[in-house]
């Protein structure tokens, strides 16, 4: 672990768990160790976003399917207050995709062995992008779709580089290597990619609002 | 469809009302010596005529009251040959209902569209070949009327619009049956989805959430519980999310399961990213790959004592595709065993003998990548 890391606060890591099932946050809560403290929880979107509005923690996990608005109405109302994780089992693309691109810090899957996922929560709450590879391949998916029906990729070469060097299982610290750029130049590259995917899905989102009469 | 149907038998109706009416109205400069109604209209037997149009305002008011009440009772087979039978009827006797010399010379009939609407219900109940068969039928039934509109001066041009009125209601028939079966069958797989997507919210929601956290709290306890979980897991989503919807021939379902028979009875952790669409590679080079990439992850699982495997599939601008097999396992001499024989022969010559080809990234202690090429 990396104390020094700009972002990370001295002493634990303060975490809010939202997941509509009390099993799951208690699972979590148990499996985090003295590095985190756990200063809320809720069980549905709602009740996330007041609690996380009240507490203002460092970081928050949350599910993706839960009632009231789910993780994707938590992450659109408190992506700005603190990196928010999204712990879930779902593959549903869609879902994750614009979770990701409402502004999540990442996703991690329930069945991720525990020391991974708490590896990763330090990290996210470090302002890193917990960018699993599947994700990288889905997002890698997602703007080459975006390419052919648009005829113009937003991803720089080297972003798709990045990109699928996280598809195929590799960490920034080996991306750096492979590619010659520092560990954290290979993390801008992610956020970078990102943010253009919150950008064109957003674009995407109005284009349909108005192709289909919405307001 | 069947809405449609029932909107065409109002308009065929209408027409059919409106032909009648104007023939038994219409008077005919001199009326015809065999004329026995006596009357001087082009009808002959006006009142058979009305009980033709009696009998389809019959039709159409039963198909339209089923609709709102039994939409099914217009697809049972007795509907669908009633109405069969009443277009040929309708056909056969149009000859005789209007005076001679009205075959051939008009197209206004008794019958209008009438076989084209039972072309589509016994196409929509029995498919395309009955249909067919229906509708070569409607040839020899105007004969029918031809030949009792007492005409006898056949031309080949007569037979010929025989023929053609056949073929046309043939096609007609075979193109609504085949049409209706198409339906039927998006239908079918709409509901099927419907179906699998509630199951797999339940599940979701449910077991699967159960099963992680199963998963997650005897990894270290009891692996033994811990790899059932896993297992179960696995079976449930690939149930859920994978194979069931995903189409069998993809590159993306043959690299999956390759990777699983290369996985099944070994506890390991394989993650599987596949990008695929837009694949143009042969489908020997397709074959040659996925079978490649089972073999690497084989080793990996075999030798490499690695505790994660990635597998990453991807689809260039080209069509043609990229894989990469990585471990983390405890990597070997590339360049010795790049030499000569050993662990990645096979995987270079199933690529080599599919126009493709294989490179090994290995260091000791580092762990292995395995990328292929389909060019």
């Amino acid at each position: 672990m990396d104390d020094v890391r700009p972002g990370v606060p001295a002493g634990p890591i303060r975490v809010v768990l939202a997941d509509d099932h009390e099993i799951v946050r208690a699972g979590l809560r148990g499996a985090l160790d003295e590095r985190f403290d756990v200063v809320g929880e809720a069980d549905d979107a709602e009740g996330a976003i007041d609690v996380i509005t009240a507490r203002a923690p460092d970081l928050v996990v949350s599910d993706l399917h839960m009632p009231r608005g789910g993780g994707l109405a938590v992450v659109t109302a408190c992506a700005t207050i603190c990196p928010i994780v999204i712990l879930t089992v779902s593959e549903a693309e869609r879902d994750l995709l614009d979770a990701i691109a409402a502004g999540a810090a990442g996703y991690l899957l329930k069945t991720a062995p525990i020391d991974e996922v708490s590896a990763a929560l330090v990290a996210a709450a470090g302002g890193e992008p917990v960018f699993s590879p599947s994700l990288a391949a889905l997002v890698l998916g997602e703007f080459r779709r975006m390419a052919r029906s648009t005829d113009s990729n937003p991803l720089t070469g080297r972003e798709r580089e990045v990109l699928q060097l996280v598809a195929r299982g590799h960490t920034y610290k080996e991306i750096g290597s492979d590619l010659s750029i520092a560990p954290k130049t290979a993390e801008n590259h992610v956020r970078n990619i990102l943010g253009k995917l919150h950008l064109s899905r957003r674009s995407d989102l109005v284009r349909y609002a108005v192709e289909h009469g919405l307001d | 469809m069947l809405k449609a149907l029932a909107v065409a038998r109002w308009v065929t109706w209408l027409w059919m009302f409106g032909v009648v009416f104007v023939s038994a109205t219409r008077t005919v400069d001199a009326p015809r010596p065999n004329d026995p109604s006596g009357a001087d209209t082009a009808l002959r037997h006006p009142l058979i005529a009305s009980v033709c149009v009696v009998l389809v305002l019959l039709m159409a008011v039963a198909a339209t009251v089923s609709i709102r009440s039994s939409p099914e009772r217009l697809m049972r087979p007795t509907f669908a040959l009633a109405e069969g039978a009443l277009a040929l009827l309708l056909s056969a006797i149009d000859g005789w209902v209007f005076d001679p010399g009205h075959v051939f010379e008009t197209s206004q009939s008794l019958a209008t569209q009438y076989p084209l609407i039972a072309a589509a219900s016994l196409g929509l109940t029995f498919g395309p070949w009955v249909a067919a068969g229906f509708g070569i039928l409607v040839g020899p039934a105007e004969w029918l009327a031809v030949e009792l509109n007492e005409f006898s001066d056949y031309s080949l041009r007569h037979w010929f619009s025989l023929l053609a009125t056949s073929l046309f209601f043939g096609a007609a028939g075979a193109l609504f049956g085949w049409l209706a079966t198409l339906l039927r069958r998006v239908e079918g797989e709409i509901a099927d989805q419907r179906a699998r997507d509630e199951v797999g919210r339940v599940l979701h929601d449910t077991v699967l959430q159960t099963l992680a956290l199963v998963e997650q709290r005897t990894a270290s306890g009891d692996p033994e519980l811990a790899a059932a979980a896993r297992d179960a897991d696995r079976d449930l989503r690939r149930f859920l999310f994978g194979a069931a919807s995903r189409d069998r021939h993809s590159l993306e379902s043959a690299v999956r399961s390759a990777v699983e028979r290369a996985t099944s009875h070994h506890d390991i952790d394989v993650l599987v990213n596949v990008i695929d669409d837009g694949c143009r590679a042969a489908a020997a080079k397709q074959h040659a790959l996925a079978g490649a990439v089972g073999e690497a992850v084989t080793n990996a699982v075999k030798h490499a004592a690695a505790n994660r495997i990635v597998v990453f599939v991807e689809t260039d601008d080209a069509g043609e595709v990229f894989a990469s097999v990585r471990d983390d396992g405890v990597g070997f001499d590339a360049t010795a065993v790049e030499a000569g024989h050993g662990i990645s022969g096979s995987i270079r010559d199933r690529m080599d003998a599919a126009g493709g080809r294989a490179e090994i990234v290995s260091t000791p202690g580092a762990g292995t990548e395995v990328r292929l090429w389909t060019t």
